[in-house]
C-alpha cells in the first residue's frame, strides 16, 4: 500500500475513533497496529511487543504510581482542611483573603501531589462552602479553586513532567525546577488579581467580620498545620533538587512519608491505604497504557513523513522561529480544549521538540511552557478536567454556567503568564540552569 | 443465551476485579523495595546490583496486569464530548462498531508478546545487565496483561451488544466514567 494511503488510514482512523469516544489507548493502538500491518506487513508487528516492553520497563516512570499514591494518602489525611483553617485565621481579615488563602493551600498541595484533580476536589469540599457562607461571590470562589487546582501539574512533583522528560530526553529534575518559578509567577498573578478585584468591589470577597477574626495565639497555634507538609516537601523535592536522589527514589520516600504523616494524624486506616492503592493503580494504568500504545503509534510518524509535514507546515508561518513557537502554542491551546494533556503531549512532543531544539530553543523552557499551556487546558471548555471535577462536588445552586464564567479571568491570567514566560525565558530557566548546570 | 452472556461477563468482571485488587496492593511492596534500596544506597552506601532492575520489572508487571482492571472501571481516558451527549443505546451501538479496533490491538499485543515470551523460554534468553536474570518470567506479564485487557474488552462488547439490540443493560452497572474521582 502506498505511503499516502497509509498516512490517511493512520490519522483518519485515529481521528474517527477519538470522535467516536474510543479510549485514547485503543484509538492509538488500533490505528497503529493496522497502519504497521499495511505499511510493513505482518512480520513488522513484532515491534509491538518490543516497544511495549521497553516503555513498560522505565525506572523513571516508576515515580508515577509513587507520587499518585502519596497524593491519594495525603488527600485522605485531612491536611487540606487544617491548612485552609490556618489561612482563614491569617488572611480572613483581608478583602478576598479566603480566596487568596485557597490559592496558597492549592500551591502547597501542588507541591505534595503530582496531579490536578486532587487539590480541586479537596478544596471544593473544604473551601467552597466556607467561602460561600462568608458571602464570597460564586465567580471568585469557584475560579480560585479551579485555577489553583490546575497548579498541581506545574508545581513539582508532576506526573506530566515525568512523562514529558522521558519523551523529550529532558532531565525531569530540570523540568521540576523550572516548574517551581513558573508556578510562583502564576500564584502571584492569581493572588494579585483577587486582592485587586476585591479591594475594588469588596462585595465579591468581603473580609471576615471582626468578631470572627482569630487572635494572635490562635494564629500561631494554627501554624502547626504547615510543619508536616513543609517537612515532606523539603524531603522529597529537596532530595531531587539537591541531586541526591532520582525522582523515583524520592517518590518512594514520599509515599512512605505520606503514610507516616497520616499515621501521626491518626488517619492511617486500612481502608484509606486500600482505597489509595486502588485509585493509584487505575490512574497509573490509564497513563501508562497510553504510553504503550503511543510508542507504537509515534514510531510510524517518521515512516509516513509526519515530522516533515509538521516541519513544512510550521515553516510557512510568518515571523521565523518565533512564528513557529507561537504556532505551537496555538495548536496546543486548540487541542487543549478537546484532548487530555497526556494525549496532547504524546501526539505532539515527538514532532515539536526536535524541531524547536533545531531552531535553537531550550528544551527545558519549552517543556515548562507546554505544561503552563496545559494548565489552561484543564480550565477551557468544553473538555476541561477541572470543570468536571468541580461540577461533581459543588453544592446545589451552583450551575455549570457559573463554573464556566468563573474560570474566564483565571484562564486569561494563565495566558498572560504564558506570554510573560515566552518574553522573559528567565522566569523558567533561571533556577534549573543556576542549580543544575 | 442471555444467561450465558451474564455468566461470562460476571466471570470476567470477577477475574479482573480480583487481579486488580491484588496487584493494587502490590504497590505497598514496591514502595517498601524502593525505600529499602534507598536505605542501602544512601544509608549504608552498599547498593545492590539488582535492586533497581528488579523494581523496574515489578513495576512493569504492576502496570501490565492492571490494564484490565482499569478498563473494568472505565478509567481509560477518552474524548467524550460527542459520545457523552448520546443516549445509552446510541453509545452502545457506537462501541459495538468500534470494538474491532479495540480488540485488534489487544489480540496483536497478546500474540506478539507471547511470541517474545515463548522465544525467551526456548532460547533461555537472559537480560543484558550485571544481574542478568532469565527474561521469560519478566516477559510473561505482557501476554497475561494483554489477555486480561482483551477479556475485559470482549466482556464490554457483550454488554454493548445486549444494550444495542434490546435497549436494556445486561445487568446493573454504570455506563460512564465517574467524574468525581481524581484523574490527571
Amino acid at each position: 500500500m502506498s505511503i499516502e494511503l497509509v498516512t490517511l488510514l493512520l490519522f483518519g482512523s485515529f481521528l474517527l475513533l477519538m470522535i467516536a469516544g474510543v479510549p485514547l489507548v485503543f484509538a492509538l493502538g488500533g490505528s497503529a497496529v493496522i497502519g504497521t500491518y499495511f505499511l510493513w506487513g505482518p512480520n513488522a508487528l513484532y515491534a509491538v511487543g518490543i516497544r511495549t516492553f521497553s516503555s513498560a520497563t522505565s525506572f523513571v516512570l516508576l515515580a508515577i504510581p509513587m507520587f499518585i499514591f502519596m497524593g491519594a494518602m495525603l488527600e485522605r489525611s485531612g491536611i487540606a482542611g487544617d491548612l485552609y483553617e490556618m489561612m482563614q485565621k491569617w488572611l480572613g481579615a483581608l478583602n478576598g483573603g479566603l480566596a487568596v488563602g485557597t490559592v496558597l493551600v492549592c500551591t502547597i498541595f501542588a507541591a505534595l501531589v503530582g496531579v490536578s484533580g486532587a487539590a480541586t476536589v479537596t478544596m471544593a469540599m473544604v473551601a467552597l462552602p466556607s467561602m460561600l457562607s462568608h458571602n464570597y461571590s460564586k465567580g471568585i470562589s469557584l475560579g480560585c479553586i479551579a485555577g489553583g487546582g490546575a497548579l498541581g501539574v506545574l508545581i513539582p512533583p508532576s506526573v506530566m513532567m515525568i512523562v514529558l522528560g522521558l519523551y523529550t530526553n529532558t532531565s525531569v529534575g530540570m523540568l521540576f525546577l523550572g516548574g517551581i518559578t513558573a508556578g510562583m509567577v502564576i500564584v502571584l498573578l492569581f493572588a494579585l488579581y483577587i486582592l485587586i478585584v476585591c479591594a475594588w468591589k469588596p462585595e465579591l470577597g468581603p473580609a471576615v467580620p471582626v468578631a470572627e477574626r482569630a487572635s494572635w495565639p490562635e494564629k500561631l497555634r494554627a501554624l502547626r498545620s504547615v510543619i508536616m507538609p513543609l517537612a515532606l516537601i523539603t524531603l522529597v523535592l529537596g532530595s531531587i533538587v539537591g541531586g541526591a536522589a532520582t525522582p523515583s527514589e524520592a517518590a518512594g520516600i514520599g509515599a512512605l512519608g505520606a503514610m507516616i504523616s497520616a499515621a501521626s494524624r491518626r488517619k492511617l486506616s486500612w481502608e484509606a491505604v486500600y482505597e489509595s492503592c486502588k485509585i493509584t493503580l487505575r490512574l497509573s494504568c490509564m497513563v501508562m497504557w497510553i504510553v504503550f500504545a503511543a510508542a507504537i503509534f509515534t514510531s510510524l510518524y517518521a515512516a509516513v513523513g509526519a515530522d516533515q509535514l509538521v516541519r513544512d507546515a510550521l515553516s510557512w508561518l510568518p515571523g521565523g522561529k518565533w512564528g513557529v513557537l507561537v504556532g505551537m502554542q496555538v495548536i496546543w491551546i486548540v487541542m487543549g480544549a478537546f484532548l487530555d494533556p497526556i494525549g496532547i503531549m504524546i501526539l505532539t512532543a515527538p514532532l515539536f521538540f526536535p524541531l524547536a531544539v533545531s531552531l535553537g530553543f531550550d528544551p527545558v523552557w519549552l517543556g515548562v511552557l507546554f505544561v503552563v499551556n496545559m494548565e489552561m487546558a484543564f480550565l477551557t471548555p468544553p473538555f476541561g478536567f477541572n470543570l468536571f471535577y468541580l461540577r461533581s462536588v459543588v453544592p446545589k445552586g451552583v450551575t455549570m454556567g457559573d463554573i464556566y464564567k468563573s474560570v474566564a479571568p483565571f484562564v486569561a491570567l494563565q495566558a498572560l503568564a504564558l506570554v510573560l514566560m515566552i518574553i522573559f525565558p528567565g522566569l523558567i530557566t533561571w533556577l534549573p540552569y543556576t542549580l543544575l548546570r | 443465551m442471555v444467561a450465558v452472556m451474564r455468566m461470562f461477563v460476571r466471570t470476567i468482571d470477577g477475574l479482573n476485579g480480583f487481579v486488580g485488587r491484588a496487584v493494587a496492593l502490590g504497590l505497598l511492596g514496591l514502595i517498601a523495595l524502593v525505600v529499602w534500596e534507598v536505605f542501602l544506597r544512601y544509608g549504608l552506601n552498599a547498593p545492590t546490583t539488582w535492586g533497581n532492575e528488579l523494581i523496574t520489572y515489578l513495576f512493569a508487571a504492576y502496570i501490565l496486569l492492571g490494564g484490565g482492571y482499569t478498563l473494568l472501571h472505565r478509567d481509560h481516558v477518552s474524548m467524550d464530548i460527542v459520545y457523552s451527549s448520546l443516549p445509552p443505546r446510541g453509545q452502545a451501538t457506537i462501541d459495538v462498531l468500534t470494538a474491532f479496533f479495540v480488540i485488534v490491538y489487544c489480540v496483536v499485543l497478546m500474540q506478539q508478546t507471547w511470541i517474545m515470551t515463548y522465544e525467551a523460554l526456548e532460547r533461555g534468553q537472559t537480560a543484558n545487565s550485571d544481574w542478568g536474570p532469565p527474561l521469560f518470567p519478566v516477559y510473561l506479564a505482557m501476554p497475561i496483561g494483554a489477555a486480561l485487557i482483551l477479556l475485559q474488552a470482549v466482556a464490554k462488547l457483550v454488554r454493548d451488544l445486549h444494550m444495542a439490540i434490546t435497549g436494556r443493560p445486561l445487568m446493573g452497572e454504570r455506563r460512564t466514567r465517574d467524574r468525581g474521582e481524581p484523574a490527571l
